[in-house]
């Protein structure tokens, strides 16, 4: 009876795993339903979304500075390798200025800030929840998605695209730098070329590189993403500071499947609306 | 005596786990109810239920005469203003100073200025005998346990409750600051004429504040009444509890 009731139960635990993601998927979706409410419906917290700004935005310029600037370097290194053969050094601004612009920079930003920004907000609504400081906000009658969900979401959707515009800009002067102090370019060139690059799929409204936009589309997404999960981790944290270390390692994992995974989807998304 | 607080029928479980099997309890105004029970017997789940944190799987928790279990959200935040709450832990909230943590519900709903909110929170920081120039500008951190439950009990006074919730004030505290925060809430409860519920597992500290008893065990009620009615009962589980 025992092995039978043992089989039984390895039987459903996939069917009980599928069960219980659907669950998870379900409330991280009513989740970001309030949070999108709670964009365009009062009351909103100015103070506290002006403080979340400065902890996730301002507060992640260092390391997504030093990001930008060692991809840059490398991807002119890696390139440079390749591109010597064909006597085509010349052309490294373009490889630096697209992959930096389309890819590298909204991606490696999301990924760098959902480490910092993101970990950090799960342990904090994590602590605030273990310690039952969540509970004493509902008491007071204030809704803790508004409070606490809104101004984090409302940061990362306002500091990923700022963040990235910093991660590329960085990234082709890390590529100049090595383009003039290792291979020999001169500056001129190398712009040239970063610049011919961004021109090549042309401009929105006469002015705005389309891969530019492609860049600043996916910080969006990312932003969102990273939000929404850090919170979503952190207001469902149980079981103490193991439950706060759980939650934001969990955070970090998740959101950077999910950023991975939409920027695929996306990219496929923009070629087919904005180059095809 | 008008009822204010009424859990008819409450049955709560947590998968399999049956916390709450079907009670019935009434608090009645201006009195203060002790609710009783060992580690996991459901005690803080109550006060769980009549904020309408949780909602009950049957039965009706009544909070002067409404319904939380089935009311909007909306409903519920605007019942919620009714009541106090002082948790286990204070759960002040870490990155606001003493001030601001009392006076949170103030500079949340009302448009009050900042010096008439300073005057009540330093008001209500005397009643729970803490010296206001000294506390105000602190952290939850710099605070010592006491301090911080005399905190907690200034912040869940300030919009002026008629009820009060308490969930375990006195854990974790000495015997001295035990008594001081018994005192308190008895004084609360002579001066202010609140409705109190105390979640306890503390015998003492229960038999000093409490009007009425109510011992929770396996999710029932074994016991409700007086102190004495308690000590002379012959159930076994509240004679090995007293014990």
């Amino acid at each position: 009876m025992k092995i039978l009731s043992g089989l039984a139960s390895v039987a459903s635990y996939p069917a009980d795993r599928v069960r219980l993601l659907a669950w998870h998927v379900q409330a991280y979706a009513a989740l970001s339903g309030r949070a999108l409410k709670g964009l365009v419906t009062r009351p909103f917290y100015a103070r506290d979304t002006i403080v979340q700004l400065d902890s996730i935005g301002v507060g992640s310029l260092g390391i997504v500075f030093l990001t930008g600037l060692f991809t840059g370097m490398v991807l002119a290194l890696q390139s440079a390798v390749e591109m010597e053969r064909f006597g085509a050094t010349i052309y490294i601004g373009r490889l630096v200025g697209a992959s930096a612009v389309r890819e590298l920079g909204p991606v490696l930003t999301a990924l760098m800030v959902s480490g910092r920004a993101g970990s950090g907000i799960a342990a904090e609504l994590g602590a605030m929840r273990v310690t039952e400081q969540i509970d004493a906000l509902q008491t007071m009658g204030v809704d803790p998605v508004r409070k606490l969900v809104v101004p984090r979401f409302v940061a990362c959707l306002i500091a990923l695209p700022l963040l990235t515009i910093v991660t590329d800009i960085i990234a082709i002067l890390g590529g100049l730098l090595i383009s003039v102090v290792k291979l020999g370019l001169t500056p001129e060139l190398y712009m040239r070329s970063v610049y011919e690059s961004l021109a090549h799929n042309g401009f929105l409204l006469t002015f705005i590189p389309v891969d530019f936009v492609m860049g600043m589309v996916k910080p969006l997404f990312f932003g969102a993403i990273i939000a929404l999960t850090a919170c979503y981790y952190g207001m469902r944290t149980e079981g103490g500071t193991e439950g706060v270390g759980r939650a934001a390692t969990g955070s970090v994992v998740a959101s950077s499947i999910l950023i991975l995974a939409t920027d695929y989807f996306l990219t496929q998304i923009l070629i087919a609306l904005l180059i095809e | 005596m008008t009822p204010i607080i009424e859990l008819r029928g409450v049955r709560l479980a947590f998968g399999d786990r049956v916390v709450l099997n079907g009670i019935d309890l009434v608090v009645n105004e201006r009195e203060t109810v002790c609710v009783l029970g060992g580690s996991g017997a459901g005690k803080s789940t109550v006060l769980r239920l009549i904020l309408g944190l949780i909602q009950p799987d049957e039965g009706e928790v009544l909070v002067r005469g409404r319904d939380m279990s089935s009311s909007s959200y909306a409903n519920v935040l605007e019942m919620r203003r009714d009541m106090g709450m002082v948790f286990q832990g204070a759960a002040l909230f870490d990155s606001l100073t003493v001030l601001d943590n009392v006076g949170f519900y103030l500079f949340e709903h009302t448009d009050l200025p900042e010096s008439e909110i300073a005057e009540r929170v330093a008001h209500l920081l005397e009643v729970v005998d803490l010296n206001p120039t000294e506390v105000m500008t602190l952290l939850p951190s710099e605070l010592s346990g006491g301090m911080k439950k005399r905190v907690g009990v200034a912040r869940a006074l300030i919009h002026e409750p008629c009820i009060l919730l308490y969930d375990e004030p006195t854990s974790g505290l000495d015997p001295i600051t035990t008594r001081t925060i018994d005192e308190l809430i008895l004084k609360l409860q002579r001066d202010l004429g609140v409705t109190s519920m105390v979640v306890t597992h503390d015998l003492e500290s229960a038999f000093r504040i409490a009007d009425r008893l109510a011992l929770l065990c396996e999710g029932d009620i074994v016991f409700e009444g007086t102190e004495s009615e308690m000590r002379e009962a012959a159930d076994p589980y509240v004679r090995e509890f007293l014990a």
